[in-house]
């Protein structure tokens, strides 16, 4: 048949009843579904039932890009260095505008189909986001309730004062002369 | 799709952030902020805290070798340190830039004279003629705590004192003064220790193998308990500060220029430096105290292995010592070396040389140490101490 050296699509549906049709190829970049796939125990239509249709979206982009990239990884010059550029360049635009609650749950998408490449930068975009806060602006970011009671928090922020300070130099004592 | 713009759904909604990420995610992305803003994050919630101080993190965690140097400015500051992270192999996880020790009273010029596990032990001296006034200061360079010590009662070799910590058994430090011998045999060794449980001085004396009179120690390392250090050209001794036992540990070999010892590993490392071939001894038992040639190292044949720059090679080999041997990696097998203006590492198990920090003006290494070598995976904190070395000093009744 003529639909046999076509490639074989696979089809996901997200945890809110979206279906996705992907090429085996793209779906395989994900361990998780590599796995089923090969074990061939996937069914017709895979449920992915902890991810939502938008982050599935998002998901399936990185997949197809990661696609792209190793049929045409020949084509370039230089391939090492300019990919490594090239990779990084990509992975910031990629995470671009993503805000935090959409990150969470992409981490948790990737986590679960086992997507190295898209969890570690997430990860990355994450800590990025979190390493210039203070710790209530992670609390609002995170929807964290602080548990402690004010000594608590006070011992503890005393305890790591000098994790507080921004200017190493901030507190140049006056030496005799 | 515009991904801002996404509500989120009942799974997430409902739920803190944190927990729909879970531990192991929330540990990832913890595992990977640097140093300051990590310990910051311990204030958010009790479950971050409980993270940030579990031992699956703090394995995670660790703290590139560093050291101070002496950075010698002339017409100027009569010394001044510079702090430079010798991180390797690309990472730079764990490094720590930026240090000052300007927080210190009299700081230019309090100098530098031991350093263990994470604290510094610094001297400030200043003498008229006839009067000399003097302070010691213990401090973590990172938290920037500090305490000024009393002097001790002996006032000669006020530079000779060392450091013991070890957080590992307990919160507390000691600063251990040894006095200088007077007798043509010594058989014991008068010392002086302060105790930052107690706030004081202490005299004592401890009978120890008969030996020839020895200057004061500049050279010794901390572990165990013992506070081995080298004073004598052929033996080593090590002084049980607890116990106040001493024990005396003949060299393999002759001693030479610029000879120091380690712990690499929790070995007792012994680096030899006898013209240009280097030897690198170890003691793996402290029961017996043998010695084992882990590895020797011709510095010509290295020479001539790496491109040096055309001055340094020149330098090398005018200078007889200006490419040493100064300090050894703490975990890895490594040795640290000195050129003129550049520092270097040496890997023994693939052989190969490496450049780590070059400076536009002379180092003067003599005054180095390496503050926070213990890296954070292999701590096991005493239950009493706090968390985490950068706190440490905080229980300590602050004088001024």
């Amino acid at each position: 048949m003529s639909e046999s050296t076509e490639k074989k699509m696979v089809r996901l549906r997200s945890s809110d009843g979206e279906v996705f049709e992907v090429e085996e190829s793209v779906a395989k970049v994900a361990k998780t579904l590599q796995d089923m796939l090969e074990e061939d125990c996937a069914d017709a239509v895979i449920p992915i039932t902890c991810v939502r249709a938008p982050i599935l979206t998002k998901v399936i982009d990185y997949c197809k890009d990661q696609v792209m990239i190793s049929s045409s990884s020949s084509t370039t010059n230089n391939p090492n260095e300019r990919t490594e550029q090239e990779r990084k360049a990509w992975g910031q635009k990629f995470m671009e505008g993503v805000d935090s609650s959409t990150l969470c749950e992409l981490l948790v998408a990737s986590n679960f189909l086992n997507i190295e490449g898209l969890l570690n930068l997430g990860v990355d975009k994450m800590v990025s986001m979190i390493q210039g806060k203070y710790p209530q602006e992670i609390r609002d970011m995170f929807n964290v309730v602080n548990d402690f009671t004010p000594e608590e928090e006070e011992e503890i922020r005393n305890q790591n004062a000098w994790a507080f300070e921004r200017d190493p130099y901030y507190k140049k004592r006056s030496s005799s002369k | 799709m515009e991904m801002e713009d996404l509500v989120l759904s009942e799974q997430t909604s409902n739920k803190s952030m944190d927990s729909y990420l879970g531990n192991d995610l929330l540990t990832e992305i913890l595992g990977r902020l640097p140093i300051k803003p990590l310990f910051r994050m311990k204030s958010v919630s009790k479950l971050w805290n409980r993270l940030i101080s579990s031992d699956q993190l703090q394995r995670k965690m660790r703290l590139s070798p560093g050291l101070f140097y002496r950075f010698l400015v002339i017409d100027c500051e009569p010394e001044i340190y510079r702090y430079v992270s010798l991180s390797d192999e690309n990472s730079d996880e764990g490094a720590i830039e930026d240090i000052s020790l300007s927080f210190l009273p009299h700081y230019p010029y309090t100098e530098i004279i031991d350093s263990c596990n994470g604290l510094l032990l610094l001297l400030w001296l200043e003498t008229d003629g006839v009067a000399c006034q003097m302070e010691y200061y213990v401090c973590n360079p990172l938290t920037k705590r500090w305490v000024a010590l009393p002097g001790p009662r002996e006032r000669v070799g006020f530079d000779s004192a060392r450091l013991a910590f070890d957080p590992t058994v307990s919160p507390d430090f000691q600063v251990i003064h040894i006095c200088c011998p007077s007798d043509q045999t010594v058989t014991s060794i008068a010392a002086e220790i302060f105790s930052s449980a107690t706030g004081q001085w202490v005299e004592s004396s401890h009978p120890c193998e008969p030996v020839p009179p020895f200057f004061l120690p500049h050279i010794s390392v901390f572990f165990n308990g013992i506070l081995y250090f080298m004073n004598l050209p052929q033996y080593i001794m090590g002084f049980n500060v607890s116990e106040g036992k001493c024990c005396v540990i003949r060299f393999p070999e002759e001693r030479r220029h610029h000879a120091f010892l380690k712990i690499c590993k929790g070995c007792i490392y012994f680096v030899n430096n006898d013209n240009f071939v280097i030897n690198v001894w170890s003691i793996e038992d402290t029961s017996t105290y043998e010695w084992t040639l882990k590895h020797t190292i011709n510095l010509k044949a290295l020479n001539q292995q790496v491109s040096l720059p055309l001055c340094d090679l020149y330098r090398s080999n005018i200078l007889h010592h200006s490419f040493y041997p100064f300090d050894f990696h703490p975990e890895r097998e490594a040795v640290f070396l000195k050129s003129h203006c550049k520092i270097f590492s040496y890997h023994f198990m693939s052989s190969t040389l490496e450049e780590l920090c070059c400076s536009e003006e002379p180092l003067d290494l003599e005054s180095h140490t390496f503050p926070f070598e213990q890296s954070v995976s292999t701590y096991r904190p005493h239950p009493n101490a706090l968390d985490w070395a950068p706190s440490l000093l905080q229980e300590y009744p602050m004088t001024q």
